[in-house]
């Protein structure tokens, strides 16, 4: 029993780590700019399509195509910025976000659909598997493992780089108080246009997990957004930390509620949690009330 | 002089070269086609799941409709008793985006705008469910092809004849368990299911088949469509040991449990999917689907019904029938209508075309054991659906294709029994 308990408590963990690797992409994004990207879980879809071509092309470990993924998406990202949020940036900031909600969800409609058209005929999953670790009655999937290490990398090289950095601190700047940054000097254009790479680069290496773990398909993207906006709400909005913990926190308690209640409840532990957090502490798990 | 010799070669010439021609054209036995443009063409209507949720396993069926009927053409089209001539067949078809809502809307385009003869259903039993219901309204016979859920066919409806058997009579797996009582060796089960229309009747449906042959139903779980991470349900599995892991599922769901069932080594003797063909050994791979068992209606070893024509479709659109072998159920959808359009005395008197359907008896291709015919389904304010008589057969995957193993008269192959656990396989 005490086997199995811990089986499912790592297994949640494991898919907490997916869960906020997705997020924290859509977290960068709207915590520098105020951006909702409602095409945040098309570029996940993007990241494990991409991933799934090169697979079928080159049949290896798929993880190593995070060395095509980070340029690509990173450009990609910057010229998603460039070509369809720089447009709109300059609008009083509550214009700016229902446009960018009605661009980035275009933007999603037309991904979905051009995906549907070109790949849609086939379910997308790659057939790679790598040999779990057994320990006493505990089963923990490498693959699983590993995205949870590439989270705790990525959280650790992003920390880095917003503590240690000038363009770093900047971002923060923006984030915690836009108007200040600007006093101040700091080119949110710039800042924009990075938290756009970087968002994107996040969503790519999910994307790669997502394919590789589970399986994908082109109408996905909608409902993958839905639950990394769940995750960065309860976390707290624009904080990176709470996209962690709350990416965290939900795979847990997925997992947990699928064991002892049923996977039936599983998909609205999240937003049962969200409810609840929201009434005890509004502006989520590691949100600032105020921020501007 | 000279003159006169040129101009009476030439003349003979001419005329020679004339009376060859004639005798080319006229000659007896020769044929002269004068092209006669028919009354009308046939029109059959349908809407295909070429996009959505079962685009991947049926994004293929309108290009098979519309070939199949390029073929038909090609041999003159189909013989109507009424205008007692053979009349060419057009294809009438939408997009319904694997939505039910879309599909009804498209339904009843087919009838009221583009004045179809004959309905085919859509692609799987939700689109199906609500598309039964134009039929109903407009007074148009159709017949369902890749629906057997119950559900549909015991609302009594007048107007609608299944392909399939529905999935209770006598059960999507009835052969399954069939082969597993003669065998004796299989004595717990555990079974997930996906909260679909079509998965739920199947896995409701195997519970009681299972408990009739005196299984031990070890454990029992519906998930939601959507479901991504199997870790609890796998762990209990895991812990109850069970001889049979039962997936019913479409292809997303079913192949996305048994990738992570490999991961943490769920090892039951036997993995059975409802949904073994493209999409789940595609993600899964051949390698690792090596001896699942689940069920299909074609095999490529069966030489029944028009299987050659099956076969030249196949072949001009370039699809592998063995990978879309629930997508090629479209074809006895066809073979029905057509035989029915035929036997009728009446194309534009449509009640005649509906009991033409019903007065059938005909071998299809995917009728290896028996040939078609309509059953009365449940009587509901005095009227009754058709269900027809085929039935899937229990498969298992060897060495990248599938066999027939169950029942014995249509097998292919040997049923391997158990699987080697996940730690053995290499």
């Amino acid at each position: 029993m005490l086997g199995e308990i811990t089986q499912v408590a790592i297994g949640g963990v494991l898919l907490g780590g997916i869960y906020a690797l997705a997020a924290l992409g859509l977290s960068v994004i709207f915590g520098v700019s105020k951006v909702l990207n409602a095409a945040h879980g098309d570029f996940i879809i993007l990241g494990g399509i991409t991933t799934y071509f090169f697979f079928n092309l080159l049949e290896v470990n798929p993880l190593v195509f995070a060395v095509i993924l980070i340029p690509v998406f990173l450009i990609g990202g910057f010229a998603f910025e460039r070509v369809l949020i720089r447009p709109i940036a300059d609008k009083p900031l509550d214009e700016m976000v229902r446009a960018s909600i009605l661009v980035t969800f275009g933007v999603s409609l037309a991904v979905s659909d051009l995906l549907a058209f070109t790949w849609g005929r086939d379910i997308i999953g790659v057939t790679y598997s790598m040999p779990s670790i057994s320990i006493a009655e505990v089963s923990v999937s490498t693959l699983r493992l590993l995205a949870l290490v590439v989270i705790v990398v990525v959280a650790v090289v992003l920390h880095g780089f917003f503590r240690k950095t000038y363009t770093g601190r900047a971002i923060r700047a923006v984030t915690e108080d836009r108007e200040a940054a600007l006093l101040i000097g700091t080119n949110i254009s710039k800042m924009r246009l990075l938290s756009f790479g970087i968002g994107s680069v996040l969503a790519a290496i999910a994307g790669l997990f997502f394919v590789t773990i589970f399986t994908i398909d082109p109408y996905m993207g909608i409902p993958l957004m839905l639950k990394c906006l769940t995750i960065i709400i309860l976390g707290g909005l624009g904080s990176l930390l709470g996209s962690l913990v709350g990416g965290l926190t939900i795979g847990f308690a997925e997992s947990i509620c699928s064991y002892y209640i049923g996977a039936h409840w599983s998909p609205a532990t999240a937003l049962f949690i969200l409810i609840l957090i929201l009434l005890i502490k509004p502006t989520g798990l590691f949100g600032v009330r105020g921020a501007k | 002089m000279t003159k006169y010799v040129v101009a009476i070669v030439l003349v003979a010439i001419i005329v020679g070269a004339g009376g060859f021609y004639a005798g080319q054209t006229l000659a007896p036995g020769k044929i002269v086609e004068v092209e006669k443009k028919p009354p009308r063409t046939i029109k059959i209507g349908m809407t295909c799941a070429k996009t959505g949720g079962y685009g991947p396993m049926y994004w293929m069926t309108n290009e098979l409709s519309l070939e199949w009927a390029k073929i038909i053409n090609e041999q003159g089209g189909l013989y109507v008793k009424q205008y007692k001539q053979r009349l060419p067949v057009e294809i009438v078809w939408y997009d319904d985006k694997s939505d039910p809502a879309t599909t009804i809307k498209f339904y009843e385009k087919l009838v009221t705008e583009d004045k179809v003869d004959i309905l085919i259903g859509p692609n799987c039993s939700p689109p199906t469910f609500a598309a039964t219901t134009v039929p109903e309204k407009y007074g148009v016979p159709m017949i369902t092809q890749q629906a057997a859920s119950p559900s549909i066919f015991s609302r009594g409806l007048k107007w609608v004849v299944g392909c399939l058997a529905d999935s209770s009579y006598p059960g999507w797996s009835y052969e399954y368990f069939q082969m597993l009582k003669a065998e004796g060796k299989a004595k717990t089960i555990a079974f997930i299911s996906e909260d679909s229309l079509w998965a739920k009747d199947n896995y409701l449906n195997a519970v009681d088949l299972a408990k009739g042959i005196g299984m031990r139903v070890v454990y029992e779980e519906v998930a939601p469509v959507e479901t991504k991470d199997f870790t609890a349900v796998i762990t209990k599995m895991k812990a109850l040991d069970p001889d049979i892991v039962y997936i019913a599922s479409f292809p997303v769901f079913g192949s996305t449990f048994y990738k992570q069932a490999k991961e943490l080594r769920l090892s039951p003797r036997e993995f059975h999917v409802t949904w073994s063909g493209k999409g789940f050994f595609d993600v899964v791979g051949w390698k690792d689907a090596e001896y699942v068992t689940g069920e299909h209606y074609w095999v490529p070893d069966w030489k029944v019904g028009n299987y050659k024509m099956l076969k030249r479709i196949c072949d001009n659109i370039g699809i592998n029938a063995i990978e879309y072998a629930f997508g090629v159920i479209q074809f006895y959808g066809l073979e029905i209508a057509a035989a029915a359009i035929e036997a009728s005395e009446s194309l534009d008197d449509k009640q005649k075309l509906l009991d033409a359907i019903w007065g059938l008896h005909i071998m299809t291709t995917g009728s290896p054991d028996g040939v078609w015919y309509a059953r009365q389904g449940k009587v509901v304010d005095g009227k009754y659906s058709g269900i027809g008589t085929i039935n899937p057969f229990c498969v298992q995957i060897m060495k990248g294709t599938f066999n027939a193993v169950w029942p014995k008269s249509v097998a292919t192959a040997e049923h391997v029994y158990p699987m080697k656990p996940w730690a053995e396989r290499g």
